[in-house]
């Protein structure tokens, strides 16, 4: 710098210095603060309503710099007022005014520019009637003083300002210390414009009306800058913080000890009622509020119109909470726990009168949240939501979930979608989704469900509003969807098990489709690759490929009765228990369940294979089943209760048995099966060599089973041809195992065939052509009886190239070890040795017949009692023979040769004979030959005699003609021939008959008519 | 006389061999005592007075109530017992009773089956 130029300053300075000390001089000899007090003094009531003192006043500049000021100091002010707590108003140490001294001394106008307070206290009140006690200026047309007093604010400062305001009319109370006010500004009527900052101490405001309540803080710190025209319209920044703010009525805590801070860019107007909010920024504690938008007051119509965005910051869920009073919350949140991070954002548009609401519109962001309840089995975690809140008071409140994802545990869930109505009837509109893991859902479910395991990925669209749900009113609900479960494992009771790696399930409710007319409701298709069920002690069956669709009415009703429909779909099921091991190919068909009372069931299927323990295989190439089934309380039984109807069609079936030297073929079986009846229309099979084809009805089922009458029926066996051999060597030994037979005790009860009872079924035959030994039989016909209790083959007749047949039988089983066999077997004109290698046991009864050849008539009835192992009960054995025989032969064997010799038989004798007529009793193991006559050439002789069933011989021959001599024959292996006298002689003559032989040939006659009565007429083939 | 002494003894012998069993059979005996229980061993037997009865082998578990009826006469000491099947005919049994008192009977038939009853 240059040194003239820095004398130059120097000087400038000093020359102002010089003239502000000479003004200074000048001011201070003339307003002197002895003067100046007096004045003021003086003044003062004529402003002033109250009693005020002043102790000192004297002019001052650097107060008030630049303007010159009073300095009114220890300033009292009494305006005592009846239930004023003080009759002191005011009492201040200084109290400072900048006026314009250019119109003090020119116009005795007292102009204000500035004013202070500083360490003062003002008590204001107000009474009951409105009166205050600090209403103390008096205007200028009220005053007697030569001055004119008016205020030109500049600026305005309290220092260190304690207040207190009791207003009895509004029942309020305002306590405030330390009060420093600093405005500053400048007033060009009608407009002022400034700054204006306020730091306060603690503050107390209470109000005692009906509802009171306490506000207060330690301290608030605030600043205003903007405009204030014509006392009406302001403008500017608000910057308010207040410290420990307490907000409480006499029993909630609305706040306690928050700081609050309010900033906010603004613009209002009184008269207009507008207000405009602009970056205005609420913050209690760290919680954050942003709002910005307009509102209007009609008062008029006491309508306030409201514009306003808002946006909180992100608030952490259990500080908001820990905000809100417990009178608001109660114990809502006592067993809840909530946290995460909260912000809101949105906007309030529309007008707010009694009529009218404004809309309200949020964004809400929950992120990071976790929800927990006390009893509740889940907590969730990682709750990210996304919502958008339409507040609309007048018309709907909707709620739209943009996007809510949260986890609980291991378990992902999601959702989206809206709430309409939020305040009314709460129309929800959802997706949700989740990934389960069902094992952490296990308790939330029956105790019975033992186990559940595996993993859920649920998608489903849901539709139900608030009453549904607050009511479970599921059956009102709309949902659909899917859910995928994999590795599912679910055990029921311990017992009852289902496992599927991967399975598919799809619902709807409400149906939209109703084809089994059962009141649908919900709609479910399950798709499963592999599906796994058991049942401990019964037995496990797997699908694979299964699909099943299933149509079900309303679950929820307690009041309404299960129904259900599906169709059924599999690649193939395969079922095992410990006996039988089943496979199905390709079943499929319905179920359907319309009422508790009534089911259907259509099923069909390609091929099938069923294993029956370890000797039973039974197939099929196809199988179409339908049932049907209807309840009936009335019913005593189960057929009788359920009444079953059904129609069963079996192509290629084949049943397979290790005792069976050949498998049972059925090309195939039609039937019918109601309750009452059970049809077969078609049975055709094959045996071994034999073919058949059954039909029938069996009646009277429901019948029978009430036990109100038999069960009746008539089947027609129609056959082309029947092995017999194949099927005698089949039930040879039926039901015993043959290498066990011996080792096992005879009386021991064994399982024999046991003929039901109260049945009444007859088999018509019909059989073409039947092969037995090698002997073919043709026009086998007759009858296969099942008379309760009793199994009847009845006449049947058959014919063979060597004879007409006709076999009676009959087969009973009172108690296991206690059956019952009967024969009559009638054989016509059959040659013997036919006979006797048809029925090899005729040689057993009657011995000596093979010894004749030629054709013979031959009735046998026989009848005993069987152990349960079908031994003979011999002491109950029965039977009787007769055996007519013409032109027959006497063959020439050694036996013959004995007799001849023995008789003294002619070497040239013929040995045939015309006729033969012998009867032949069995009583347990006896076995009696009636006395019969043969006529050999010229000799006649009697044979008679008995042999046991272990070949004890005891025989008599009595040659008659043309000499009389016996000859026994006695003994068993070695027999001994004895010739004596004959037994009989005068047999054959009536005339001559002794008593005992009339006795014996009536007893001749009686057997042989009794066996006869039998033969029923046969058409002659 | 001597001269016929030996042919009348002859007849007289003859006769009497040929009829002697008829004339041991010719024993009547009262049918009276028949009806009742009788019990050889395990083989029981019952006459009914009406010409009925029943018979069954306990040896092979038959019971009373399975007994198999038959009907029966009695001449002299001819015994026969009418068993009627089931199935249709008759098996006709002929005895000749020994023994038939309050407490015993016994019977025998013509290839020397006999049996002994006690009277239960």
């Amino acid at each position: 710098m240059k040194k003239g130029v820095k004398i130059t300053i120097i000087a400038l300075c000093s020359t102002v210095g010089l003239l502000i000390a000479a003004i200074g001089i000048v001011l201070l000899s003339v307003f002197s603060p002895a003067r100046l007090t007096k004045i003021v003094n003086q003044e003062a009531p004529k402003w002033i309503a109250g009693q005020l003192t002043v102790e000192r006043v004297e002019l001052t500049l650097f107060k008030t710099f630049p303007r010159l000021g009073l300095d009114i100091q220890h300033v009292t002010l009494i305006n005592p007022m009846f239930g004023a707590p003080s009759d002191t108003l005011l009492s201040v140490e200084h109290c400072v005014a900048a006026i314009n001294l250019r119109k003090l001394i020119r116009d005795n106008h007292i102009e204000v520019k500035t004013f202070q307070l500083q360490n003062g206290r003002i008590h204001l009140y107000t009474n009951k009637i409105g009166q205050s006690n600090y209403n103390v200026l008096l205007s200028n047309d009220n005053t007697s003083s030569e001055y004119k007093f008016s205020a030109d604010l500049q600026k305005v400062n309290t220092e260190n300002v304690y207040v207190h305001y009791i207003d009895l009319q509004n029942k309020m109370f305002i306590e405030t210390d330390d009060v420093n006010l600093n405005i500053q500004g400048k007033w060009a009527d009608p407009t002022a414009h400034g700054n204006v900052k306020i730091q306060t101490g603690p503050f107390v405001l209470k109000i005692l009306n009906e509802n009171p309540y306490i506000v207060r803080y330690t301290h608030l710190k605030g600043s205003f800058k903007g405009s204030l025209e014509e006392v009406d319209r302001i403008e500017g920044s608000l910057d308010l913080a207040a410290d420990n703010v307490c907000f409480e009525s006499d029993t909630i805590h609305y706040l306690n000890r928050r700081n609050i801070q309010l900033f906010s860019n603004f613009k209002g107007c009184r008269s207009s009622q507008d207000l405009t909010l602009q970056n205005t920024q609420l913050t209690l504690d760290q919680h954050q509020l942003l709002l910005d938008g307009t509102a209007h007051r009609d008062t008029t119509k006491d309508d306030l119109e409201l514009h306003l965005h808002y946006k909180t910051g992100n608030w952490q869920i259990q500080k908001v909470l820990a905000l809100i009073p417990d009178a608001f919350l109660g114990n809502a949140l006592d067993n809840i726990t909530l946290d995460g991070l909260i912000s809101l954002g949105g906007q309030v548009s529309g007008h707010l009168n009694d009529h009218q609401k404004p809309i309200i519109t949020s964004d809400v962001h929950w992120s990071n949240g976790s929800f927990a309840m006390q009893d509740f089995p889940f907590s969730f975690n990682k709750i990210n939501t996304t919502l958008h809140l339409n507040l609309n008071l007048d018309k709907q409140t909707d709620l739209q979930i943009k996007q809510l994802s949260a986890y609980s545990g291991a378990n992902a869930f999601s959702a989206s979608g809206s709430i309409l109505d939020l305040l009314g009837e709460m129309l929800f509109d959802l997706n949700l989704a989740g990934n389960l893991h069902l094992a952490d859902f296990h308790s939330l479910l029956p105790d019975k469900l033992t186990r559940l395991d595996g993993n859920a990925k649920a998608n489903m669209h849901t539709h139900f509003n608030y009453e549904q749900l607050s009511n479970l009113s599921i059956n009102q609900w709309k949902a659909e969807g899917t859910i995928d479960f994999t590795d599912l494992d679910i055990v029921y009771d311990d017992s009852l098990q289902l496992n599927s790696p991967a399975l598919d399930l799809q619902f709807k409710i409400p149906a939209s489709e109703y084809p089994y007319n059962i009141d649908e409701w919900i709609f479910a298709r399950i798709k499963a690759a592999t599906l796994y069920g058991s049942k401990t002690g019964l037995g496990d069956v797997t699908g694979t490929d299964g699909r099943v669709e299933a149509y079900l009415n309303d679950l929820t009703d307690s009041t309404l009765t299960l129904k259900l429909g599906a169709t059924y779909q599999f690649s193939s099921l395969i079922g095992k228990t410990d006996s039988m091991h089943a496979s199905l190919n390709q079943p499929h068909g319905t179920f359907s369940m319309p009422a508790t009372d009534r089911m259907n069931l259509e099923y069909a299927g390609g091929s099938f294979f069923v294993n029956v323990g370890d000797d039973t295989q039974i197939s099929g190439q196809e199988l179409t089943f339908n049932a049907a089934s209807r309840y009936s309380e009335k019913g005593s039984n189960l057929l009788t209760q359920w009444n079953p109807t059904a129609t069963m069609n079996l192509k290629e079936g084949m049943v397979q048995n290790h005792s069976l030297p050949y498998p049972l073929t059925l090309s195939q079986l039609q039937a019918n099966i109601d309750p009452h009846k059970c049809h077969i229309a078609k049975g055709n099979g094959q045996f071994g060599n034999s073919l058949f084809s059954l039909s029938g009805q069996i009646s009277n089922i429901d019948d029978f089973f009430t036990g109100q009458d038999l069960l009746r029926g008539t089947l027609d066996l129609n056959s082309d041809f029947i092995d017999l051999n194949q099927l005698i060597d089949v039930v040879s030994g039926f039901g015993v195992e043959d290498s066990l037979l011996a080792e096992k005790p005879l009386d021991s009860e064994k399982d024999p065939f046991m003929v039901p009872f109260g049945m009444d079924i007859r088999m018509n035959t019909h059989i073409q052509r039947a092969l037995y030994e090698d002997t073919y039989f043709r026009n086998i016909g007759g009858h296969l009886d099942l008379k309760d209790g009793t199994l009847i083959l009845e006449e049947m007749g058959l014919t063979h190239d060597a004879a007409r047949m006709q076999l009676t039988a009959m087969y009973k089983s009172p108690r296991k070890n206690h059956l019952f066999l009967g024969l009559d077997f009638h054989l016509l004109d059959i040659k013997i040795d036919q006979l006797i290698d048809l029925i090899p046991d005729v040689d057993t009864i009657l011995p000596m017949l093979k010894s004749f050849a030629g054709n013979a008539e031959f009735h046998f009835a026989i009848e005993t009692y069987l152990k349960s192992n079908y031994d003979l009960k011999y002491s109950t054995l029965r039977g009787a023979a007769a055996i007519n025989g013409h032109d027959l032969v006497v063959l020439d064997n050694e036996t013959y040769r004995i007799i001849a010799k023995k008789l003294m038989f002619n070497k040239n004798t013929q040995n045939r004979i015309d006729s033969l007529s012998a009867e032949v009793t069995i009583f347990k193991n006896e076995i009696d030959v009636y006395p019969f006559l043969v006529s050999l050439d010229k000799y006649q002789a009697i044979l008679s005699g008995r042999h046991n069933l272990d070949y004890n011989y005891h025989y008599n021959i009595s040659l008659i003609k043309p000499l009389r001599i016996g000859l026994d024959i006695i003994g068993t292996d070695k027999r001994r021939f004895k010739v004596g006298k004959p037994k009989y002689s005068t047999l054959f003559r009536p005339e001559k008959q002794n008593v005992v032989e009339q006795n014996v040939m009536q007893l001749k006659k009686r057997i042989h008519e009794a066996l006869k009565a039998n033969v029923k007429s046969q058409p002659t083939p | 006389m001597k001269k016929f002494r030996l042919p009348i003894l002859s007849i007289i012998l003859t006769t009497l061999l040929l009829t002697g069993c008829d004339f041991f059979n010719r024993d009547k005996f009262d049918e009276a005592l028949l009806p009742g229980y009788w019990q050889e061993g395990t083989l029981h037997e019952y006459y009914n007075a009406n010409g009925t009865g029943y018979t069954w082998d306990t040896q092979d578990d038959v019971t009373e109530d399975e007994a198999q009826p038959f009907t029966w006469t009695l001449s002299g000491s001819t015994l026969t017992q009418n068993h009627k099947m089931e199935m249709g005919g008759i098996v006709p049994k002929t005895y000749t009773v020994t023994i038939l008192n309050a407490g015993t009977l016994s019977y025998q038939d013509d290839y020397g089956t006999t049996h002994h009853f006690s009277r239960q």
